[in-house]
């Protein structure tokens, strides 16, 4: 059965701004410019670069009101879902929400254990717990947005956005919903920051060089990614189609790499994943990576697979920064008219997930 | 119920299931038939609240070597790996059949992801150096990918994270991968364990009650926290016919849907519940009275038993409902796990145990659960999960071949 | 005492837009007028017991206090005294 699903819309916030054309700027500048976070290291704290997002512009579409109790994990996953949906109509109660993320709401969770660690248990914060659970980001937007279809939120680190658009692909393929909003959301907070210092030290100074793979050069993000996709109907869609998405283990299978113009892999400058990359992509491939633009974080590829989307939509990959391998799309950017392009990532235990879209 | 419906649903080859009542299903049966309660103040959670609240907490002992010590979303992984491994044994596969085949992973949770060791952030804020093994065992805890790793396994991953619901979806999704042919057989359910930072939480919000959990009962007050692991074997209808292995049961349909109503109260007229229950059952094809009884949510919370035996009654009547809260406690994440794992076993025994906790009806709805162990005769039933936040899940199981 | 609970229900349920001269002390804070909910009400209780030291046991008891300002002042200045 070859089902394609239709991209219709795209959100995208993180340490470039918000939106397609903020992201697409920063790719073009060669990466978005970082700002510095404290970590404690010690008896001493060093700064370090981190690419952090800001969910502000999620007031152009929600009042202020209705955000009252959300926090801030739920508000940049609400602004990446409001950015997809936006100027799209889609019948709420057969819209489905998939949100993906591999630390969930770290800040109130921490806030929360910051109330049982000052004040005791008997004074822990119920708003707070309730905004703690990984669910709290899809909960919030379907309050706030109205959203009676079926939801689901995935935990799976890195793979937590590929292994939810293999759900959105089955819910539109059964016909369970007319279309999906499908993406991932992360947020940084100084625990991260400390524990990224504990195990890379001072290899979290950046920048990031995805493509150089057995280097050590992650630099530390944040943001959300979303993708609005739907049932095939014939028209032509503004960020072409979603082909398939598959997942597998390393240790039993290769990836399939069809006749892909490129891949944009989820290297983000972390070399234990870096050299998988290395290893299981066809070295005759162009390879994009950008997270230049939005740093590491698990939710990332959400970022990866809305730039594969652009890029399918508007005929070409942006050029990617940086790169050193000579099949690079660092100095070209890929034509990508009547061609695909697939989106991989890896994790530590050899697990991957390729997503393909095609104009 | 026809036997076109029957067919169509995904076969259930295998089940596995710990919670405090028993270590497996069959202890785990037992003791619903014996009305077995094992609940008190938690051994592991301590709290320093005026109220020690009683919690179902599973005995350690039995964990793997490394699940029981380290941070408690680890406890997860182990309770998740128990339950697996008794599954595959009762789908009569070997490791060496696992290899060979895709095989999914698909399991709910809500402590198993969760990065809120409190020792680790307690060193952290007081400036001391704290052992990175907390972290290490958060990143190496996620439940599914424990099952994946030490079973060997080959095919898609995914931990479901919807709060209460999560166990329930968690078989839907898997089935839907089944069906769309991205793996031949899948493990799939929930695992959750006591964990201090989720027991504080609902002690704020006071809806834990400090008595032993009363679903439906007009004197209810909350719920009672609990810990386990529920997992279901599902498999492709060729995989099935190809080992020639009789079914547990079939998965039959699946509906899910969302309140958006409120972040922690479930929609007063349980608008999300009624589209998920409808969904499942047109998915299907049965009607209200091909169903042999309703494992409720039940979590003995005001609100949502209200929801649930208002519902219930006027939209699938005369099937009779329990909740196995009474025998469980709230499981969270790994609930729909083991409440369709009790579906499966209620439905081939013919039996259901009684709705325990439950003694005064509450004059505010008309729904009552079953007071004593009840025989039953139809061969489908429906398990349901209100999650916080407003998520619904309903599956339908029909009976299987080992009654 | 009023504007000091004025201002600890602003704070602690974050009802940003809003000063303590905008509440009245007889204006309802549940349902119509400030139209907080149960999980405010959850909330309030910790607000309440962490800034006064007075705990509500009982929500039906706090439901009859929470009212408005002027009937939870009036609750904390009579569980105050133990």
């Amino acid at each position: 059965m070859s089902t394609r699903f239709p991209i219709h819309g795209v959100g995208l916030v993180g340490g470039f701004g918000s939106g397609r054309d903020a992201l697409l700027a920063a790719i073009r500048q060669g990466g978005a410019e970082p700002s510095t976070v404290e970590v404690r290291r010690d008896d001493r704290v060093v700064e370090i670069p981190a690419y952090l997002a800001d969910p502000a512009p999620l007031r152009e579409y929600v009042p202020r009101s209705a955000l009252r109790r959300v926090d801030r994990f739920s508000r940049l996953a609400m602004l990446g879902i409001c950015q997809a949906l936006d100027g799209v109509e889609a019948d709420r109660d057969r819209l489905g929400l998939i949100v993906g993320t591999g630390y969930g709401a770290l800040t109130t969770t921490f806030k929360f254990l910051d109330t049982v660690i000052e004040e005791g248990d008997a004074l822990a914060s119920p708003i707070m717990f309730s905004n703690s659970v990984h669910s709290a980001a899809l909960s919030n937007a379907s309050i706030c947005l109205g959203i009676r279809g079926p939801g689901l939120t995935v935990s799976q680190f890195e793979l937590s956005v590929h292994s939810a658009l293999l759900s959105a692909c089955q819910w539109l393929a059964q016909g369970v919903v007319d279309a999906v909003v499908c993406g991932g959301v992360d947020e940084y907070h100084p625990v991260v920051g400390y524990c990224r210092d504990r195990f890379f030290a001072d290899a979290n100074q950046g920048p990031v060089a995805p493509l150089d793979f057995a280097r050590q050069s992650a630099v530390v993000g944040e943001g959300a990614g979303f993708l609005l996709i739907g049932r095939d109907d014939g028209t032509k869609p503004a960020y072409g189609y979603l082909e398939t998405v598959q997942s597998g283990w390393l240790g039993a299978e290769t990836p399939a790499f069809a006749a892909d113009a490129a891949c944009i892999v989820g290297a983000d400058g972390h070399s234990q994943c870096g050299t998988l990359y290395e290893r299981h992509v066809p070295p005759q491939l162009p390879v994009a990576a950008y997270a230049s633009a939005y740093g590491s974080f698990p939710a990332a590829p959400a970022l990866d697979l809305a730039i594969a989307a652009i890029g399918v939509g508007q005929g070409s990959l942006p050029v990617c920064p940086g790169g050193h391998r000579s099949a690079s799309v660092a100095d070209r950017g890929v034509d990508l008219v009547g061609r695909s392009v697939s989106v991989l990532k890896i994790d530590r235990d050899e697990r991957y997930s390729l997503a393909r879209f095609s104009p | 119920m026809t036997s076109r419906a029957a067919r169509q649903g995904l076969p259930v080859t295998g089940t596995g299931c710990i919670t405090a009542v028993g270590r497996n299903l069959d202890e785990n049966l037992a003791g619903l038939f014996a009305g077995l309660r094992r609940m008190g103040p938690s051994a592991r959670v301590r709290s320093t609240h005026e109220v020690r609240y009683p919690v179902f907490e599973v005995d350690g002992s039995v964990l793997p070597e490394g699940y029981a010590e380290g941070p408690e979303c680890l406890r997860c992984g182990g309770l998740a790996l128990v339950a697996a491994r008794e599954a595959i044994q009762s789908a009569c596969l070997l490791a060496a059949d696992l290899k060979r085949r895709r095989v999914g992973v698909c399991i709910g949770t809500t402590v198993g992801s969760a990065m809120n060791n409190e020792t680790f952030y307690r060193g952290f804020r007081d400036g001391k150096r704290p052992d990175m093994d907390a972290i290490a065992g958060f990143l190496q805890a996620n439940p599914s990918s424990v099952v994946a790793r030490e079973l060997e396994l080959n095919g898609p991953c995914q931990t479901v994270t919807n709060a209460c619901s999560s166990g329930t979806v968690a078989v839907g999704q898997a089935a839907e991968w089944i069906r769309a042919g991205i793996c031949d057989i899948a493990i799939a359910g929930g695992a959750d364990a006591l964990c201090r930072t989720v027991y504080n939480g609902f002690a704020a919000l006071q809806i834990m009650d400090k008595e032993p959990v009363r679903p439906f009962d007009a004197r209810r007050c909350g719920l009672n926290l609990g810990e386990g692991a529920g997992l279901l074997v599902l498999e492709s209808a060729a995989s099935q016919a190809a080992r020639g292995v009789p079914a547990v049961g079939r998965l039959v349909g699946y509906g899910n849907a969302c309140d958006a109503f409120h972040i922690s109260a479930p929609h007063p007229d349980g608008d999300g519940l009624r589209t998920a229950i409808e969904t499942a059952m047109q998915q299907a094809g049965l009607a209200s009275s091909d169903l042999a009884f309703i494992n409720a949510h039940g979590t003995g919370t005001p609100e949502n038993d209200r929801v649930e035996g208002q519902l219930y009654p006027d939209l699938l009547p005369d099937v009779p409902f329990l909740s196995t809260k009474g025998y469980t406690g709230h499981t969270l994440g790994a609930s729909g796990g083991v409440e369709a794992a009790f579906s499966l076993a209620c439905l081939n025994a013919g039996m259901l145990p009684a709705s325990i906790g439950f003694a005064e009806p509450d004059p505010g709805f008309p729904g009552r659960p079953v007071r004593t162990n009840t025989p039953i005769t139809g061969a489908a039933a429906l398990s349901s999960s209100l999650a916080f936040g407003g998520n619904n899940a309903v599956i339908v199981l029909a009976k299987g071949e080992r009654a | 005492m009023k504007d000091k609970l004025k201002q600890v229900i602003i704070d602690g349920l974050n009802l940003e837009d809003l000063t303590p001269a905008d509440i009245g002390d007889d204006d309802a804070l549940f349902g119509e007028g400030l139209g907080l909910d149960s999980l405010d009400a959850v909330e309030l209780v910790i607000l309440v017991q962490k800034h006064f030291g007075v705990a509500i046991k009982d929500m039906k008891e706090g439901q009859a206090a929470f009212q408005s300002v002027n009937t939870l002042a009036t609750y904390i200045a009579e569980h105050r005294q133990a």
